[in-house]
């Protein structure tokens, strides 16, 4: 088949870092790439390579100035912290304070999930493997604390797989893993639950009709 | 007294915005192309224009457009404009690029830019996987449907005809692949079977031999709203003053709020709808 089986229905973890690294992130460039104007001519020169690119904006990357802020696509922050020319700031959730915060949340409240970005757990495991030396708080804490959330949110999840029902489930706040790590279990349940539902309305469908008309 | 002065700063923004975007537009040679080609007369449709096609705009679409495939349980329509215009762009950029490194064989030494081309090459990469994905799981779903295909093409009465549905690669691919299938079966199986029991799409047998998509499947569904700025009729408050689109699941006589922003386990029949007016999105 032109699909692999076993991505027929779900994405594949690598895909959903592909499709998590099309985020935009704050990174703090090394190099300057902004062309400087020559006064009187009024354009910039042309003797460096400018950046073309055709899926982000390229504006940002082409007006770099060391250690200036700016955004760009994860992808490219992470090629260009591959080769040294910038330091990635980290999201401002991934901190030790607002960590906390939020397990206190799904502590609190054993019915919802809190409002974390549905990235979450990819940018931090990206950022852990990539950017360790980019952190204000020690990583070893981080990830400790990224681990606590991850089970609380876990325990929550499997306590919720017992409301699977034939019509419909309301999972606010789930992030991108997490979803499709649960997403062949649900769905295959679910519509086998739809089946067997669906079967029982048809048998009793003459007398409905009846009553119907 | 407090004068509300939003909306006279928005309106004072709105000019900004739109002499930032015409700044930068120069650079960008195929969006002024496209804004030109619909002969905009004032600046500011010119600069709403402007802001429907971009690069970034049209691959957040074919992002989309990707996600909703893999995970719908029917063939989508064929963008068949975003992927003609991402094509051409795809060839520009490597005829660019071989372009800049033929230059670096000339005056290598002169500059340090390996990173741009660095990343254009990896970002070239990126959007090819992209597209390369995308079209492998239109053409599974093409064969597994084949014999649906075929029923859609032959009766008429359909809104959506097949050239809408599929690319004209995807056409022939369509066409031989059944053949040569077809084929197969009637040279080993088919041709021992008395008449009556020839036909490889029989719907009147026990069992249907048409494989229909499993149109109530169970998908997870991130519901988005209208884009920003627009009204949207269908949009409804709910009780906690949230917008909120209201479907009917038809099997169950049961009507449920879908909240915008919030992810949802639901039929793909109910949801259809909203995901044709890319009002949602499939996770």
């Amino acid at each position: 088949m032109s699909l692999p089986g076993y991505l027929e229905d779900k994405f594949s973890p690598e895909e959903i870092q592909f499709l998590v690294e099309n985020e935009p992130i704050k990174i703090m460039p090394r190099i300057t790439t902004r062309q400087k104007r020559r006064i009187g001519s009024g354009r910039p020169a042309e003797n460096t390579t400018q950046w073309k690119l055709i899926t982000t904006n390229d504006y940002n990357v082409n007006n770099m100035v060391a250690m200036n802020s700016t955004e760009v696509a994860l992808w490219l922050a992470l090629l260009l912290k591959q080769q040294g020319k910038c330091s990635i700031v980290a999201p401002s959730w991934l901190t030790l304070k607002q960590i906390d915060k939020f397990i206190e949340f799904e502590v609190r409240n054993p019915t919802r999930f809190a409002n974390l970005p549905w990235n979450w757990l990819v940018i931090a495991r990206l950022l852990f493997q990539r950017a360790p030396d980019d952190f204000r708080d020690p990583v070893h804490l981080l990830r400790g604390k990224v681990q606590d959330l991850r089970e609380v949110r876990q325990g929550k999840i499997a306590k919720g797989l017992q409301y699977l029902n034939e019509s419909h489930l309301q999972l606010d706040n789930l992030s991108l893993v997490e979803v499709n790590e649960m997403r062949p279990l649900v769905v295959g349940v679910m519509d086998k639950l739809k089946e067997v539902h669906n079967s029982t309305i048809k048998e009793n469908s003459g007398e409905l009709d009846d009553y119907d008309v | 007294m407090d004068l509300n002065i939003d909306d006279i700063l928005a309106d004072l923004d709105r000019d900004t915005t739109a002499v930032d975007s015409s700044l930068y537009l120069s650079s960008e040679h195929d969006t002024t192309r496209f804004s030109e080609a619909n002969g905009t007369p004032s600046n500011h449709e010119k600069h709403i224009a402007v802001n429907n096609i971009t690069p970034e705009s049209d691959y957040q679409m074919l992002i989309t457009h990707w996600r909703n495939e893999r995970m719908a349980p029917e063939l989508l329509p064929y963008p068949h404009l975003l992927i003609g215009r991402l094509l051409q762009r795809l060839t520009n950029q490597i005829e660019h690029i071989e372009n800049l490194s033929m230059g670096f064989l000339e005056e290598a030494a002169e500059n340090d830019a390996k990173i741009p081309m660095l990343c254009m090459e990896a970002e070239l990469e990126r959007l090819k996987f992209v597209i390369r994905s995308y079209i492998r799981c239109r053409l599974h779903k093409i064969d597994k449907y084949s014999l649906y295909l075929r029923q859609l093409d032959q009766a008429n009465d359909r809104t959506l005809s097949l050239t809408e549905l599929l690319s004209p690669q995807e056409m022939v691919y369509h066409d031989k692949h059944s053949k040569i299938l077809l084929k197969l079966f009637n040279n080993s199986v088919l041709r021992h079977m008395p008449p009556e029991m020839q036909a490889i799409d029989d719907t009147d047998g026990s069992i249907n031999m048409i494989d229909q998509p499993d149109w109530s499947k169970f998908v997870f569904v991130l519901i988005k709203g209208a884009e920003p700025g627009e009204e949207d009729s269908e949009q409804v408050l709910n009780d906690d003053g949230k917008p909120c689109y209201s479907v009917t699941i038809p099997d169950l006589n049961e009507e449920v709020e879908l909240a915008v922003g919030g992810i949802y386990v639901m039929r793909y029949n109910v949801i259809s709808g909203l995901l044709r007016d890319g009002k949602a999105i499939l996770v």
